[in-house]
């Protein structure tokens, strides 16, 4: 569209999770060449890297430092070994050990990394795409990070805004899929009795597969939205949300 | 992209201009398209025409969707010859700019009567068929540009369909139907093309991606809502508008 090129490489960030495994296994099977990233979680980005093995061409980058420091650098270096770099993904799923400093660090983090790599995808494509994933904090509402996650959120949808308009000049999108209960083993582990017990209206929760199904609608169809949190929650909230 | 093999759909408005887009992509995933109008006979089968020679299948149906009666007859017929529904898109528009002081009750009545009683009658019959089955899909195009000049009524009526939208989501979701709000903002259609160049060209200084919507990129967001990709989303909107949006929020206008 209007000249746009395929997006062909994505770089999935924090993918050592049960919803960057359904990611990494609908990009794949899409044929695209994807590169994984979780140094929290190395051992499971590297079993999807072992179980894609064989459908495209899938890279464990987790020893790639893309928290701080030279990012950029990093960034090319992937982009190099994938052969150029179209799209990144940036994955979370709260972890239970880790403290309120660590969120709030991941935010930054995410930010950084999004600008580091909106440049380095802008040198390959004028169809880019940054998806940031989180969740709407009220699934951990009675978490003693809840109050972590309420920022976090907020501030995942303003960098998103922003992000979108400073970038949108190159040719690269960035929007945000909010994710409200969602059936995994590692969100059932930390959700209080009362959020397990909320039925949204469609009766069902979503899996890691619905999140993966989005992203790659965001990443591979979505030609003109950019700057938007797109709010996946079976209907619990009712666009309440106001992002 | 999301398969809708099997789907039967019917979209309002679909003679032309993004009604039109959606009805092909609709069918170029495999759903079987009914494809309403209301007056343009002439250009619902142009469409139906180009959507069989893509190898899809539908069939063009009048309506005027501000009549419940020729709307009931509409999904009867659809309902007679398909024995379900799947997908209803409410597309049907139209516009009667004038600066407020100079806008007429008609001008204001006309608008109100398509944008939203017509979504009501349309949904009404659809949600019926639909709510047999205990599965549906309701995509409301409303507009992502509700605060433009000379359009008090056009804004009035799709903020209305905002309301509607998330209301019948949580009323008919454990029927196992599925409701979405998809707000554009300036798309290229031969409703567009009545806008000067000035107001063109202004326009690309707010949107980020500095151009203006295809509508095939509509009907991909429709399409993705429609299927069961999209079975965790309902009750929500989604812009889609070039980050217009964002910078709207960010800065005003």
């Amino acid at each position: 569209m209007n000249g746009a090129t395929e997006i062909q490489a994505i770089l999935i960030h924090g993918a050592g999770t049960s919803i960057g495994w359904a990611v990494a296994r609908e990009f794949s099977r899409r044929g695209m060449v994807v590169a994984l990233h979780d140094c929290e979680r190395p051992r499971v980005a590297a079993a999807i890297a072992r179980e894609l093995a064989g459908e495209s061409r899938i890279l464990d980058v987790s020893a790639m430092p893309l928290e701080r420091g030279d990012i950029e650098s990093h960034l090319a270096a992937i982009a190099e070994c994938c052969g150029r770099l179209d799209a990144l993904v940036n994955l979370y799923v709260p972890d239970r050990t880790a403290g309120p400093v660590d969120l709030q660090s991941y935010v930054f983090n995410l930010y950084h990394r999004s600008v580091a790599t909106a440049s380095i995808i802008a040198l390959h494509t004028n169809n880019g795409m940054i998806v940031n994933q989180f969740f709407l904090a009220s699934a951990f509402a009675d978490t003693d990070f809840a109050d972590c996650m309420a920022v976090a959120r907020g501030a995942i949808a303003s960098f998103t805004r922003i992000l979108s308009i400073q970038h949108g000049r190159l040719g690269v999108r960035v929007n945000g899929l909010l994710v409200g209960l969602l059936d995994a083993p590692e969100i059932t582990a930390i959700a209080s009795g009362r959020v397990l017990a909320a039925s949204p209206p469609l009766g069902r929760w979503a899996e890691p597969v619905d999140v993966a199904k989005s992203i790659a609608f965001l990443v591979l169809d979505s030609g003109y939205i950019t700057g938007q949190m797109l709010i996946m929650d079976g209907g619990l909230t009712g666009g309440v949300n106001g992002f | 992209m999301a398969a809708l093999d099997d789907r039967i759909a019917l979209v309002t408005g679909g003679s032309r201009g993004l009604g039109r887009a959606v009805a092909l992509e609709l069918a170029r995933r495999g759903a079987w398209v009914a494809i309403n109008y209301r007056s343009r006979e002439h250009e619902a089968r142009a469409a139906l025409e180009q959507l069989q020679a893509e190898g899809g299948q539908g069939a063009v149906y009048q309506a005027d969707v501000t009549d419940l009666k020729q709307v009931r007859r509409m999904f009867e017929a659809v309902f007679e010859q398909r024995r379900r529904l799947d997908i209803l898109v409410n597309n049907a528009g139209v516009i009667r700019d004038a600066y407020f002081l100079l806008m007429s009750a008609s001008d204001w009545r006309d608008v109100l009567e398509v944008d939203l009683n017509g979504v009501f009658h349309c949904s009404k019959e659809a949600v019926r068929i639909m709510a047999g089955r205990r599965c549906g899909v309701i995509v409301n195009i409303g507009s992502g540009l509700i605060a433009q000049l000379g359009q008090v009524n056009h804004s009035a009526a799709k903020a209305g369909m905002v309301g509607f939208s998330r209301a019948l989501a949580r009323e008919v979701g454990p029927k196992g139907i599925r409701v979405m709000h998809v707000a554009p903002g300036f798309f290229k259609t031969e409703m567009s093309e009545t806008l000067s160049r000035d107001s063109i060209e202004a326009s690309y200084l707010l949107t980020p991606l500095e151009r203006w919507g295809l509508p095939e990129e509509l009907a991909a967001l429709v399409a993705f809502l429609a299927s069961d990709d999209a079975r965790c989303f309902s009750g929500q909107s989604i812009a889609i508008d070039g980050g217009r949006g964002a910078v709207e929020a960010e800065f005003g206008l």
